[in-house]
């Protein structure tokens, strides 16, 4: 067999020429990075629509005040960047063999995680419970405020919000599985779940500003 | 002889987690559909409803057939759980790993660093246009750097970036039509 | 460690590789199929199975099911169409809700509209081109083993088929009064049992009516709960299925096999894998808004001032223009997600049986990609009429004419393929040369509905009914059966009755023409889309022999499917058995071991290609077609014992595939 193996040798000149990893990646790295294309739509979709929805509306209510709500939010923005640098340290102890130190550098980035959806949910119940926002309808008083205002705002940012928390959800169980069976992951492994975690990441940079940032309370009512 | 067979070989196991997972799925569903009629059903003791219970939950055990006998013939917990002195899977293509613990954390830094000038902006209340401007701005800066340094695009093949940044950046930029539509219904809407 | 065991990954791109069966001092050491055989239990390998062939013939086989149950709702249509108000004692058997008397009921008319186009655009124009044949002969084409992710492939199919039971879910939920009045199906889905046979606002779901639930209509409450969730489940699954696709084209070509020798049909599925990978999410998004609006009570697309019943909803502030954007952005590139690879496949089979090489390949793959491309560029024209901005729709306008640069490209080097060739008119040729007449009949038209001034008037009516039909539907559908009539020898290791085949042509041609030439005229006429019956409309009424020509001509084509119904299932039993390489043909599919492959395709030992895919009519050649693993002849010597014709030909470096993994 190996006798004419040399028969292909001058025809593999380059990476896109077959029998090699054009973007010398493997399947499943190449297969995350086309998911995460595809989940990027799917958000962009929901912020476009988002926008859409804002833009023709006659108002839009701003009810984040500066303090607290919007260093609430700043505060959770921190959890998920930290969170973000621990998960590229796991990587990089991956990449360096350690197990035990990629073990726990995905568990300090599962903590990120989950203090960030803990800080979330309490946004959301104090958002429903203490000012009355329902997906469907605004709250009396911040209708009193903006009497044009669109209750598509809660639509909004219940959905965009709660898609992105579902994503953080699934990237701590994702995480969970490869810490827990690290010893049989590859690198590779490790790699992909930092790209999907990193993903997560990057779409709360635009969900931030998006959301909360260009919904800053400028007059809070006590002030 | 490859891991390609191996991995072929793997997946025979794969494919009874899969069957038994979607077993599972069928079985929680019938499962959740019994509990939704008891807590939704209004009367329960009546005949419709007594016949759905019935036979959800039926259905809900002929599927959990299938994952009680493997589990039963694989002892499924002892196995999960098993990760010393097991074959580490060999790597599918050499591990290269760029960047130093110093570099990374002068990425954080600057994502923080932006996120800081961000939250600012909304502290000293710039107009919403220029704000939103800015915010875009600094956003697909902060995503550039995500992108590059924590997902590691920048150490990987050009045309891997030529690949999926392209396709991204159209369908985008193309979202962005919608808008001109979404300014005329303001001037179309009837009720306010 | 792992370093020295993994495969050298050449260094610079221009340096040759080091093939990893050298570098390997095991190679060789195992059998080819290492640690283990092709599966053995009934349900590992026919029903849970990851092998991609399975997957494949599961998909074609789902499709056909699927097409059959859409046809049979078009005859209906029609039926009630050319004869309203006529009692037809069977529909009151099987439908005593939908068809009171026999008498098909409007709302029934119109939830069978929505049915037959939902079912038609998902689960059959996108899963049998791309998820049926793709599947099974993307990875054989370009020499792999298999998917780049067989389970995620498995799940794809069963996702797809959750789809599809879903959907049908709609038909029994709302069909019938006792499941669609159960409890479950009031609190959860809103409310069923209205005698449709699910919602009928149509494929297209435009809200308000389709984000309002019960109110909104018979069969908008349970029925299209199920229909968008349907939808929904269905982008998943495509979404899935695209990665995996584009994965496996780029990562697992086999050696000697570059992008410019892969046959058109691989480019075919490579460029409809990302229009999906790109367009699903979009659908994705919109059908959880939708949700939300039917059952969180959110009001994205329903806008304010809504009355019904008396009474003003409380539902303010949203668009439903916002559904139509998502929708169409997702909607235009479904298109050419449907008549893609009808297009890849006709290439690959008009050059194979006019034993000619595809005139201009690099052209029909820029033009499958302009086309791919400009897809994505065009939604707008689907909503002219919905009051846009005139500047946006003249930018439309223009786009979509300019896809006629591309599709016209393809035509004439179709033609060019065809031009001074020695014909073999098979049936799979057959069919071939209709996909390009139908093609051409249906894209002529679209060049007129391009134009806003035009659309305007005939928008909503039999034109655009006829051109889409024609165009995609029934284009792609014969992209499908040359793909079968084509395929079949290897996939079943039989022949299909080439009589039969012809038999089965030639209605089906003359029918659909039949079917949709007068649909024009109707059109221009302004006969409307989606109206259950014409009867008060006297202007129409000089129409009535064309409507009956039409159900005549779709009747007797509905009638010619049964013959390729019979054809197939009889074929797989009691066809002649097929060679190696019946058709003559020269790509990777045909060089397999045994026929149908055997389970990694080739026997352990991936091919090794040396020149593109249409080599035929090569001057001084033996035969009149050469393999893609036909060494040239310097490098004959090398490649010892590559006989010609014989199926192991090219086969050779153990395993070679450098990324398949020596370790």
């Amino acid at each position: 067999m190996s006798t004419h193996a040399h028969a292909a040798e001058p025809l593999v000149a380059d990476d896109w020429s077959g029998g090699t990893f054009p973007y010398h990646i493997g399947h499943r790295k190449l297969g995350m990075w086309l998911f995460i294309v595809s989940d990027a739509l799917t958000f962009s979709a929901l912020l476009i629509g988002y926008s859409y929805v804002r833009v023709s509306s006659d108002a839009w209510p701003a009810p984040f005040a500066f303090y607290p709500s919007i260093i609430f939010s700043t505060v959770m923005t921190l959890c998920l960047l930290a969170s973000s640098f621990t998960m590229v340290m796991a990587v990089s102890a991956s990449a360096r063999r350690d197990r035990r130190r990629a073990r726990r550098w995905i568990g300090a980035t599962m903590l990120g995680g989950l203090t960030f959806l803990a800080l979330h949910i309490y946004e959301w119940l104090h958002l429903i419970n203490d000012y009355g926002l329902k997906p469907f309808s605004l709250p009396a008083e911040w209708l009193a405020r903006w009497p044009q205002a669109s209750p598509l705002f809660g639509a909004t940012f219940f959905a965009i919000t709660g898609l992105h928390m579902f994503h953080v959800l699934t990237g701590v169980i994702y995480l969970g599985y490869i810490a827990l069976r690290i010893r049989r992951k590859t690198h590779e492994d490790v790699e992909i779940s930092g790209l999907y975690w990193h993903f997560v990441d990057l779409v709360w940079m635009f969900v931030f500003p998006m959301i909360y940032l260009l919904s800053v309370d400028f007059h809070p009512p006590g002030h | 002889m490859s891991t390609r067979f191996g991995s072929l070989g793997n997946l025979m196991k794969k494919q009874d987690l899969i069957l038994n997972a979607v077993c599972l799925l069928f079985a929680t569903g019938f499962v959740v559909m019994a509990l939704s009629n008891v807590r939704w059903a209004g009367n329960f003791f009546s005949i419709d409803s007594l016949f759905f219970t019935l036979v959800s939950l039926l259905l809900a055990g002929i599927f959990m057939v299938i994952p009680l006998l493997w589990a039963h013939e694989n002892g499924v917990l002892k196995n999960l759980f098993a990760a010393e002195g097991d074959d580490v899977p060999a790597e599918p293509v050499p591990v290269h790993f760029a960047g130093t613990t110093k570099l990374f954390l002068a990425i954080l830094g600057l994502l923080l660093v932006l996120t800081v000038v961000e939250v600012l902006l909304a502290y000293i209340q710039v107009p919403l246009v220029l704000m939103l401007t800015i915010l875009v701005g600094l956003s697909l800066i902060k995503a550039a750097l995500i992108l590059a340094y924590f997902m590691h695009l920048r150490y990987e093949r050009m045309s891997l970036v030529y690949t999926l940044i392209p396709m991204l950046v159209i369908c985008i930029c193309l979202l962005f039509i919608f808008f001109p539509d979404g300014f005329r219904q303001l001037g179309l809407r009837v009720y306010r | 460690m792992e370093e020295a065991t993994t495969p050298i990954e050449p260094s610079a791109a221009t340096a040759p590789q080091v093939v990893a069966a050298e570098a390997d001092p095991h190679a060789g050491a195992h059998p080819p199929h290492g640690h283990h055989g092709p599966p053995t239990g009934f349900i590992r390998k026919y029903i849970f199975s990851i092998d991609h062939k399975v997957i494949g013939i599961q998909y074609l086989l789902l499709a056909i099911f699927a097409a059959f149950v859409g046809m049979f709702m078009s005859v209906l249509m029609r039926l009630n169409l050319t004869w309203p108000g006529r009692k037809w004692t069977i529909l009151e058997t099987i439908f005593p809700l939908g068809a009171p008397g026999g008498v098909m009921t409007p709302e029934f008319y119109l939830s069978l509209v929505t049915m037959h186009g939902t079912i038609m655009v998902f689960f059959v124009l996108t899963t049998a081109p791309q998820g049926g044949f793709g599947n099974y002969f993307l990875p054989i084409q370009v020499g792999a083993e298999d998917m780049a992710f067989p389970v995620l492939n498995m799940l794809s199919f069963w996702v797809t088929l959750v789809g599809l039971v879903v959907l049908i879910a709609a038909i029994f939920v709302e069909g019938s009064t006792i499941i669609g009045n159960t409890d479950f199906v009031n609190n959860f889905l809103g409310g069923g049992g209205t005698g449709t046979l699910g919602p009928i606002g149509g494929w297209t779901g435009y809200p308000p009516l389709s984000a309002l639930g019960k109110i909104a209509g018979p069969g908008q409450g349970a029925g299209a709960t199920l229909w968008i969730t349907s939808i929904a489940i269905f982008c998943v699954a495509s979404l899935l299925g695209a990665l995996n696709f584009i994965t496996t084209l780029l990562n697992m070509r086999t050696r000697g096999m570059t992008l410019m020798r892969m046959p058109l049909t691989c480019w075919s599925w490579f460029t409809t894998a990302i229009l999906a990978l790109l367009a699903f999410p979009v659908l994705l998004a919109a059908g959880v808004l939708l949700l939300l609006d039917r059952h969180a009570g959110t009001s994205f697309f329903i806008p304010g001032g809504l009355v019904f019943s008396d009474a003003v909803l409380a539902n303010k502030g949203g668009s439903p223009i916002l559904w139509q954007h998502l929708f169409w952005f997702f909607g235009h590139p479904e298109v050419y997600i449907a008549i893609l690879p009808g297009m890849g496949a006709t290439s690959h089979i008009l050059s194979t049986f006019a034993r000619k090489p595809v005139f201009g390949y690099r052209a029909m793959v820029f033009a499958m990609f302009a086309i791919g491309l400009l897809g994505f560029f065009v939604w707008g024209h689907h909503m002219f009429i919905s009051g846009m901005d005139p500047r946006t729709s003249i930018a439309f306008s223009v786009l979509t004419l300019s896809i006629g640069v591309p599709s016209a490209i393809k035509t004439f080097n179709w033609l060019g393929t065809l031009w001074g060739a020695k014909i073999r008119f098979t049936s799979p040729m057959m069919f071939a040369i209709g996909f390009v007449s139908l093609f051409v009949a249906g894209g002529i038209t679209g060049l007129v509905l391009g134009q806003t001034s035009l659309d305007l008037f005939i928008h909503d009516g039999y034109f655009v009914l006829a051109h889409f039909h024609l165009v995609m539907g029934v284009a792609a559908i014969f992209g499908m059966f040359a793909g079968v009539y084509f395929w079949f020898p290897k996939m079943f290791g039989r022949m299909m009755s080439e009589r039969l085949g012809q038999l089965h042509f030639w209605p089906t041609f003359i029918g659909v023409y039949g079917i949709f030439v007068p649909m024009h005229i109707m059109g221009i006429v302004g006969m409307p889309r989606r109206y259950a019956s014409f009867q008060e409309y006297d202007f129409l009424r000089p129409l009535d022999p064309l409507v009956l020509l039409v159900t005549v001509a779709a009747i007797v084509t509905a009638a010619a499917q049964f013959i390729f119904l019979f054809n197939f299932i009889w074929s797989i039993f009691k066809g002649e058995r097929a060679s190696g390489n019946p058709w003559e043909a020269t790509t990777l599919e045909w060089v397999t071991p045994t026929t149908p492959p055997p389970h990694d395709n080739f026997g352990g030992h991936l091919p090794t290609v040396y020149r593109g895919p249409y080599e035929f009519a090569v001057p001084d050649a033996p035969e009149d077609y050469i393999l893609q693993t036909t060494p040239d002849a310097g490098e004959e010597n090398v490649a010892a014992g590559a006989g010609h014709a014989t199926a192991g030909q090219g086969v050779q470096g153990s395993s070679g595939n450098g990324h398949n993994g020596q370790h």
